[in-house]
């Protein structure tokens, strides 16, 4: 009887034993795991943060980026659609003129990697040939100009085109004032 | 000799048959006189002398060209053949087959009477020129070709007629050339004297402009921005090759050909300022001619190449002015007048034409090179510009957009008979005249 009793009074201890030692486990293994599932979580939303923060520093970059070069466009177009004007039979450069001119050379100066070449035009009103010459004068006018305001002349070109290249072909006052004019293409 | 040796494909043989006749004195035309009577001519119809079938319609056809050239200088009054009191079909080509009573009464002065015989392939063309009240014979002469080279036997022919009239041998084989085109594009075109048969010399989708015959009319320079800015090129129209005359930086326009053929005047800006220099073919600088700031360009040489007229803006405005090359003065020419600019001398040497600022726009004025005589030809009040002379120096050929855009025109030298040349789309502009090209 005895030993009966002591033989369950042994396993019951064993297996209390055992099962006090797994359920420890259990416990164990639900706490690891448990803190494993937090690290993961904590790590996805560091992770997430970090893309959204690069997500929307590139954006604030491309935006950047954008509005610089729209306004380089806008610059550029300017230098480029801004022409200046002369009266009849002239290559004079108006007060207008030298201002316009002025502003060229600032963003020449600015664009330091760039360069202009000078169109000289006229309206159709004399010959062929001397409005040739007197486009050249024209050309030259503002070259000279732009040198004075510190742009070596390496970088400007010249060109005359006459009356050949017409704005506006109207036999009228105000279309042979368009066409007297000196056009700035950047190159 | 062996046929092909001789260059041209058309052989013409020019047998002078008959001395000029004697009786009135030799008609002279004073060219500048502002009235001109018209000499009363008529043109017989031509007779086929032979019995080929292609004969009566060439004989027609021929008469008829002979007509439109005569008419083309202003020169003649051309009275019907059929007026005259004369049995055409009777008439013979001679002198004893004309009845000129049956021409004087109608008031014809002189009378052209021709033959036509075709054999094989080859044409012989008799043709007279007859004064009909002294009733003699002017000129003759015998013309023998392919057959399709009886144009240019009748413009031969009325080169003679001109000879005798004017003194000076007509122009009717040059030819004028001309840029044409838009704004996007101009070409060179080189068509005959009379408007006719324009055909493009250049095609380079640029801008191509400002054409000058060579002394010999076979090589044309002109102005071109094909390879980016202008320069001064010249093409032989017999190869059809072009070369660079000049290339240089910035301008390189407005020839001017010495009457050598080897060296041409033009405009330069690579030095500074816009001026005159001679070069040769080669573009090389043979000298500079022009030493002045501001614009010298339009260089256009006398005939004896001791002068040279010129465009310069050294008094404020573009006015020409003459180089004196014996003595190196510069004097002003044209002294009235906003503008003056495209002059051209003469081939006669006594007058310059130009163009000026009218009351409006631009207007064709000649003048004697001592600056006397000054004559308007042109009172649109609009653009009449760059003028040529022809050869023998009795018309002017200019453009004008009297009718709208511009186009060629042409009238005598005393500014007559002022009629449009080009009927093109586009503009045509800056015409120039060659010599006969035999």
């Amino acid at each position: 009887m005895r030993k009966l009793l002591m033989m369950f009074l042994a396993i019951t201890i064993l297996l209390s034993g055992s099962v006090m030692l797994t359920s420890c486990a259990k416990e164990q293994m639900k706490d690891d795991q448990a803190l494993m599932a937090d690290e993961k979580a904590k790590k996805e939303a560091e992770e997430k943060a970090r893309m959204e923060r690069e997500r929307l520093a590139r954006e604030k970059a491309i935006q950047e980026e954008r509005l610089k070069s729209e306004q380089e466009k806008q610059l550029r177009a300017e230098f480029e659609n801004k022409k200046i004007f002369f009266a009849f039979d002239s290559a004079v450069l108006s007060d207008e003129s030298q201002d316009i001119l002025r502003e060229k050379a600032d963003f020449l100066k600015q664009h330091d990697d760039k360069k202009v070449l000078i169109e000289g035009h006229c309206d159709d009103r004399g010959s062929v040939e001397y409005n040739l010459a007197l486009g050249q004068r024209r050309a030259e006018a503002a070259m000279k100009y732009l040198t004075l305001l510190g742009i070596p002349s390496d970088r400007i070109r010249t060109i005359s085109y006459g009356k050949e290249r017409p704005i506006n072909t109207a036999n009228t006052e105000e279309a042979w004032a368009e066409n007297r004019r000196d056009e700035f293409i950047l190159e | 000799m062996n046929k092909r040796l001789l260059q041209p494909i058309i052989l013409i043989f020019l047998i002078t048959l008959f001395l000029p006749g004697t009786g009135t004195a030799l008609i002279r035309i004073d060219i500048n006189s502002p009235g001109l009577t018209q000499f009363p001519v008529s043109v017989a119809p031509f007779k086929a002398m032979g019995s080929a079938p292609l004969e009566k319609s060439k004989a027609s056809e021929l008469s008829s060209l002979l007509e439109k050239d005569l008419d083309f200088t202003g020169y003649f009054k051309l009275i019907n053949p059929t007026a005259s009191l004369e049995d055409l079909n009777k008439m013979g080509i001679d002198k004893n087959g004309v009845q000129f009573k049956a021409w004087s009464i109608i008031g014809v002065e002189m009378l052209v009477t021709g033959g036509v015989l075709i054999n094989g392939g080859e044409l012989t063309l008799e043709l007279r020129l007859f004064d009909v009240s002294d009733q003699s014979i002017i000129l003759g002469k015998r013309y023998t070709g392919e057959v399709d080279t009886g144009l240019r036997m009748i413009h031969k022919f009325g080169n003679e007629i001109l000879r005798y009239l004017t003194g000076f041998d007509g122009y009717f084989l040059s030819k004028i050339a001309f840029a044409g085109g838009d704004h996007r594009s101009k070409d060179i075109y080189v068509m005959d004297f009379n408007g006719e048969n324009a055909k493009k010399a250049t095609n380079y989708k640029s801008i191509t402009i400002t054409p000058r015959f060579a002394p010999s009319g076979k090589e044309i320079a002109f102005v071109s921005y094909k390879d980016g800015q202008p320069n001064l090129y010249a093409k032989n129209l017999i190869t059809g090759k072009v070369s660079t005359l000049s290339a240089r930086k910035g301008l390189n326009i407005s020839p001017a050909w010495t009457a050598s053929g080897t060296e041409i005047a033009l405009t330069l800006s690579s030095e500074g300022d816009e001026n005159i220099y001679l070069i040769n073919t080669s573009g090389k600088i043979i000298r500079q001619l022009t030493k002045k700031w501001g614009i010298n360009v339009s260089p256009s040489w006398a005939p004896d190449g001791e002068k040279m007229a010129f465009v310069s803006d050294r008094s404020g405005n573009g006015q020409v002015y003459i180089k004196y090359f014996g003595t190196g003065d510069v004097e002003r020419l044209t002294l009235e007048g906003k503008r003056n600019l495209d002059p051209t001398w003469s081939p006669r040497g006594d007058r310059i034409a130009f163009s000026g600022s009218g009351k409006q726009g631009m207007e064709i004025f000649t003048i004697k090179p001592d600056g006397s005589d000054l004559r308007q030809l042109t009172f649109t009040g609009g653009l009449n510009l760059s003028p040529a002379w022809s050869p023998d120096g009795s018309m002017i050929v200019f453009s004008s957009d009297r009718g709208g855009e511009k186009a060629i025109y042409v009238m005598n030298a005393n500014g007559a008979n002022q009629r449009r040349l080009t009927f093109m789309d586009g503009a045509q502009e800056s015409p120039n005249w060659s010599v006969n090209l035999e």
